[in-house]
Order: structure tokens, then C-alpha cells, then sequence
């Protein structure tokens, strides 16, 4: 569950920015959508706990994330919070297999090769286990990108414009996939992008101006 | 996949740059552990020649020839001095000479050299038979330890001297008296491994054998017109108890010899005095073996000090590059650090993993450096001991190259610093919003 009140967030050589109080549950959706410069990436960020809000808050799983820091606030997100991005990076130097433990070690969760094989096979890309990431198609790494977010089993995936540079078909592929990972490991999920398409898949929707 | 395996990962990752970094980094840490290995050899065959000798008496000439020459061996003689001259050293009973051996230089075996001495030589460096016995009879040898392995002699094998140090065929004694091998030495790490020994009077004859007439040689020889076949061996027969002591260079006084090796029965003011006496107040020379190899040390300490200042040099600068590679990798992977921090890593663990790589790089540098020196003082050994004949190896290991390699480290923590400042301060959002 993620809940945020009344945030705002002030540039150091920029605009104030005020954002809507919203609430996710457990396997529930949440669509916020907004033209671009309107502060969306601000706003997944400041849920992430990436930024720091001037006011508000930010409750992930009950917890107030504004009230952590440092080591802290860096465990907690890399346990409960699940982030996606429009470009999927990677650690280049490692493989697959090698991204996913990673993700579980900085999370200070068990390396476990069942549980990456397990995710990898409900994404039908297990047999690209021990590639290098830089080998894989766009679409390939946009599911080992969900892959990542979804290893440590958090409550929150956020993805940020995981849709926009996808064609029609690819579009309903990722969303769904999306879709079916939150729900099955009872996340809740958190998408913020102007991609107008994906109005007809989720209807929990908040509009940024 | 921890810190360590996914800084190793990131260093292999792009081969040509670590292979560059290493190498620079190698080059400079070998050529100082190279320098460490070869000083430290040097110092040990000149340490362990001394042989407590306190003074060498010779002809005319170079000090530093002369000890050179006639301790180790690496030299021709300054000339010969007449055993009339030396008489008063020989004595017994003189109160200042504990011991003194006599050396007949000039001739060799296939670039080893034929020592013409006493039985006192063995004493100095320790020396004992391995197999056979003592040079007693005339054109008898007991070779050194090395001579024996590296030229395949054995007790019985006979051979024809030549004429100095070089291996020349033209030089060849061919029509003296050959040398036969009657014994052969223990090891001792010395430059008696490296020698030919047997009397002095051996070498004299061979030299009247060959019939040569010049008043004085290249290496300061003196000819004697002797024909070939006047001269019967069987006179020359020692027995045991008959072996060449310096008694019987007092009754060859009208010969010459190489040199005297001297060490006092104390280092009073008498003593120290006889050098300048030599000197001043005859056609000899003498030279004191500890001054004139610290003049050597201090000339080659010179040389040896501007090439540790610019191996140090190097390694620094191979440091720079060290500091370049991770600096520019930061450029690339400032997406990947900031993913790391979304996915839970501290500040903290940035900056170790960025030292780490710097670390790695030192380490994979050392290692290359270290094969290269050690490597490298194996395959000169040879040529030393082809020029020198004298044993290096690269398989000597000093407690010196800990400080090397503690500090390899230090320089690989020191040029990752900054760019782990950098991984550090990485701005997350900023970093994100961009990519």
C-alpha cells in the first residue's frame, strides 16, 4: 500500500509543486497522468523517496518514508518499492542472472537462483538467464526490468513512462505483464506517464496539471 | 554477487582499458622490484666475497681493479708483482698478518677462471671437497661447484688452459701442460664456486711451457723461453704432505705473482698504516676491499637511485592513468550507480565499489609488475652469468616487495579516491530524469 498527502516539492532554481493526496492498496492500480513538465517523474520520485517533499508525506506499507534517511531510507526503498523506467538500464558488466542477485544483495535479501529463475519463467525470459543485458531485445529488457523491480517482492512497483517509446502491441504486452505481477505478489502499482493508452487499461486514474 | 565479485566484473568488463591500466601500472612497479632484486643480489656477492679481507696487495694501478680482479673476479689484473717484493709478508712470524694467500692470475677454461693459490684460499670462503682430493700435484684443479655443473667436468677430465678471460680459441695454451680435475667443491654461494683452483706453480709452468717471450702480457704476464718437452712431469710430483705453501713461494723468489690476499691479526693503528706504507713506499699497490666496494656502491647507488626515483615516477603516473580509467568510466556508469542507490546501496557501498576497482586495478598492476621483475632477473641471470659468472636469480624473494606492494594498494585506494567521491555524491533524481 502507498499513500501520499498533500506533497509539495520545491525546485532549488525553480517552481513549487503541489500534488494531489492519492492512496494505492495492495493490488490495486493507479494510473496518474500528465503532459510532460508538469512534474510527473518529480512525483514518482518523491513517492520513491528519491527526492525529499518540502511538506507532506509519503506512507509505503504503513511506514512514513519522509521520516527515513540515509542507509535507512536507501534499505527500505530497495525492499518495498519496485521502480521501473521508460529506458531499461542495467548493470553492463553483469548478466541476468548476475542483475537480479544484485538487486536482492543491495536489498539485503537472500541471493536466490530458484526465485530469479521463478520470476524470469512467469516473464518467459528464463532462457536468458546468464545473457548479458546488452544482448537482449528492447522488449526483452523490459521485462528483465520487471523482473528486477519484482525480486525482493515489494509492496509498491512504480514505473515511470514504462510504455511510451512501445508500439500498440508491445504497449498492451508490458501493461499487462505489469499488471499480472502486481496482482500476483499483492503490490500495489503506481504508473505515471502521458501515454494516453493506457487510460482503457487501468481506471484509477489522477490527472496532473 | 557482492561488492568484490561486481567490481571485478566491472574492471574485466572492458579488457583493453585494464589491460592498458595494468600494464602502465606493472611496468613501473617491476622495474622497482627489479631494481630491489638486482641491488640486493649485487650486495650479497659483494658481501659474502669479502671474506674478511682486510687488504690486497697488487701492482700498480686501479684500486677498485684490483679488488675487483682478485676478490671477485670480474676484472684482469693490474699487473703482477715480484715474489721478492713480498717477501716480508710471507713471514710466518710477522706481527701484524694473521693470514695471506697468494694469487697466480691470467689464465682460464672456457671463460672460468684457473687460480694459481694455496690451501689457505679454501679457508677464506669456507670451502670444503665435495669429491676427490686437493690440488697436491703440479696441473692438478679442484673446480668450483658451478664450473663443475655448468661445464659438465668430473674428476679425471683433463683440459687446456687459455690465455685471460675470454673464451677464444687463438688464446688457447695448446702447447702446455693440460689440467686434470681431481676434485670438485661443495656450494658455498661464493665466488669460489665459479673458480679453478690449483698452485701457483702450475700456472708458472704452463706459462714457460708456452714459450712465450713478451716481457709482460695483456693481463701483466711474464713470458719465460721454455720449450715445450723439456720438461718432466714426474718432477713436478707432490706428495700429500708436500702441498704449495707460501714456504715455497720464498724459494721461487725470481717468479712473480698476481697478488696477496691479507687479513690482520687486529685493526690497530699499524695495521691501518701498511696500506698508505705500500703505497707510498713501493711499486706495489694495495687497496682495502671494504672501502673500495663502497665507492663502488656509492658510485652505482647514484644510477640506481635515479632509477628508483623514476620507476617511483612512473608508478605514479601509472597511478594518473589508473585515476583516468575510473574517472571516465564514471561518465558511462553514472546510470548504473544511481540505479544501485534505487535498489538499496548506500553512499557508502558506492564509494567502496569504486575504491574497490582502484584497488583491484593496483593489485592485477603489482601482479603483472611482479612477474615482469622476477621474470625478468630469471632470463638476465643468464646473461650475467654468462658475462660475470656470477649466479642471479629471479627466484630470491625480498621482504622489500611487501613495502612494494602495500604501496601499489595505497596508490590504487589514493587515485580511486576522488572518483568515489563522485559515485558518492551521484544525484539520484537528476541522474534518473536524464536517462
Amino acid at each position: 500500500m502507498i499513500r501520499a498527502n498533500d506533497l509539495t516539492y520545491n525546485y532549488v532554481r525553480g517552481p513549487s509543486l503541489s500534488f494531489p493526496s492519492l492512496k494505492c492498496d495492495n493490488k490495486e492500480k493507479l494510473l496518474i497522468l500528465g503532459n510532460s513538465g508538469c512534474g510527473k517523474t518529480t512525483l514518482l520520485h518523491l513517492l520513491a523517496g528519491i527526492l525529499k517533499p518540502k511538506a507532506g508525506s509519503v506512507y509505503v506499507d504503513d511506514q512514513d518514508m519522509t521520516s527515513l534517511s540515509g542507509n535507512n531510507l536507501d534499505k527500505f526503498r530497495g525492499k518495498h518499492i519496485g521502480l521501473i523506467f521508460q529506458s531499461s538500464h542495467f548493470i553492463k558488466s553483469l548478466t541476468v542472472k548476475e542483475n537480479l542477485m544484485l538487486a536482492q544483495n543491495l536489498a539485503g535479501e537472500q541471493q536466490s537462483i530458484p526465485l530469479i529463475k521463478e520470476i524470469l519463467t512467469s516473464l518467459n525470459i528464463e532462457h536468458k538467464l546468464d545473457s548479458k543485458t546488452e544482448r537482449l531485445s528492447v522488449g526483452e529488457q523490459q521485462r528483465v526490468a520487471i523482473a528486477r523491480a519484482m525480486i525482493n517482492a515489494p509492496g509498491v512497483l512504480l514505473a515511470d513512462e514504462p510504455t511510451s517509446a512501445l508500439d500498440d502491441k508491445n504497449c498492451e504486452s508490458v501493461i499487462k505483464l505489469l499488471q499480472e505481477q502486481a496482482s500476483s505478489r499483492d503490490a500495489s502499482l503506481v504508473i505515471v506517464t502521458h501515454d494516453a493508452r493506457l487510460k482503457s487499461f487501468i481506471p484509477n486514474q489522477i490527472l496532473l496539471s | 554477487m557482492n561488492i568484490i565479485k561486481l567490481s571485478w566484473k566491472n574492471i574485466v568488463f572492458k579488457p583493453w582499458s585494464l589491460v592498458l591500466s595494468m600494464v602502465l601500472f606493472g611496468l613501473g612497479i617491476g622495474l622497482i622490484i627489479f631494481l630491489f632484486l638486482l641491488n640486493n643480489q649485487l650486495q650479497d656477492k659483494f658481501d659474502k666475497n669479502l671474506a674478511e679481507i682486510d687488504l690486497v696487495v697488487g701492482a700498480k694501478g686501479s684500486p677498485l681493479q684490483l679488488i675487483l680482479c682478485n676478490m671477485y673476479h670480474v676484472d684482469a689484473p693490474t699487473g703482477n708483482i715480484p715474489i721478492q717484493s713480498i717477501k716480508p709478508f710471507l713471514n710466518p712470524n710477522h706481527p701484524l698478518i694473521k693470514n695471506v694467500v697468494p694469487l697466480s692470475l691470467g689464465d682460464s677454461y672456457n671463460g672460468y677462471r684457473i687460480v694459481g693459490t694455496t690451501f689457505d684460499f679454501l679457508d677464506l670462503y669456507n670451502a670444503e671437497l665435495d669429491r676427490g682430493e686437493h690440488w697436491y700435484h703440479d696441473f692438478d684443479v679442484v673446480i668450483g661447484s658451478n664450473v663443475a655443473k655448468t661445464l659438465g667436468l668430473k674428476i679425471g677430465d683433463e683440459f687446456q688452459s687459455s690465455h685471460g678471460l675470454i673464451e677464444d680459441p687463438n688464446l688457447v695454451h695448446d702447447d702446455a701442460h693440460g689440467f686434470k680435475v681431481i676434485g670438485v667443491l661443495k656450494s658455498t654461494g661464493s665466488v669460489i664456486d665459479q673458480l679453478i683452483l690449483t698452485s701457483p706453480k702450475s700456472i708458472w709452468d704452463v706459462h714457460d711451457h708456452q714459450g712465450e717471450t713478451t716481457d709482460s702480457t695483456e693481463d701483466g704476464h711474464e713470458g719465460h723461453d721454455h720449450a715445450a718437452d723439456d720438461h718432466d712431469h714426474s718432477d713436478h710430483q707432490h706428495s700429500a704432505e708436500e702441498a704449495f705453501t707460501n714456504a715455497d713461494l720464498l724459494e721461487n723468489s725470481e717468479r712473480d705473482i698476481t697478488s696477496l690476499l691479507i687479513k690482520f691479526k687486529g685493526r690497530n693503528y699499524q695495521a691501518l698504516n701498511m696500506q698508505r706504507s705500500i703505497n707510498e713506499n713501493t711499486d706495489m699497490q694495495a687497496a682495502t676491499p671494504a672501502i673500495e666496494i663502497n665507492r663502488l656502491y656509492s658510485l652505482m647507488g647514484v644510477g640506481l637511485d635515479a632509477l628508483r626515483a623514476i620507476a617511483i615516477l612512473i608508478s605514479f603516473v601509472s597511478g594518473l592513468s589508473i585515476f583516468i580509467s575510473l574517472y571516465n568510466s564514471l561518465k558511462e556508469r553514472k546510470y548504473e550507480l544511481a540505479l544501485m542507490r534505487v535498489m538499496g546501496s548506500s553512499q557508502a557501498k558506492l564509494f567502496s565499489l569504486i575504491t574497490m576497482e582502484g584497488v583491484l586495478l593496483a593489485l592485477l598492476g603489482f601482479i603483472f609488475g611482479f612477474l615482469l621483475a622476477h621474470g625478468g632477473m630469471e632470463l638476465m641471470s643468464e646473461v650475467m652469468r654468462e658475462k660475470y659468472r656470477y649466479n642471479f636469480s629471479g627466484w630470491i624473494f625480498l621482504k622489500e616487495e611487501l613495502w612494494v606492494f602495500l604501496g601499489a594498494l595505497i596508490v590504487g585506494l589514493i587515485a580511486s579516491l576522488i572518483p568515489a567521491w563522485a559515485a558518492y555524491r551521484t544525484d539520484i533524481a537528476n541522474t534518473l530524469a536524464d536517462g
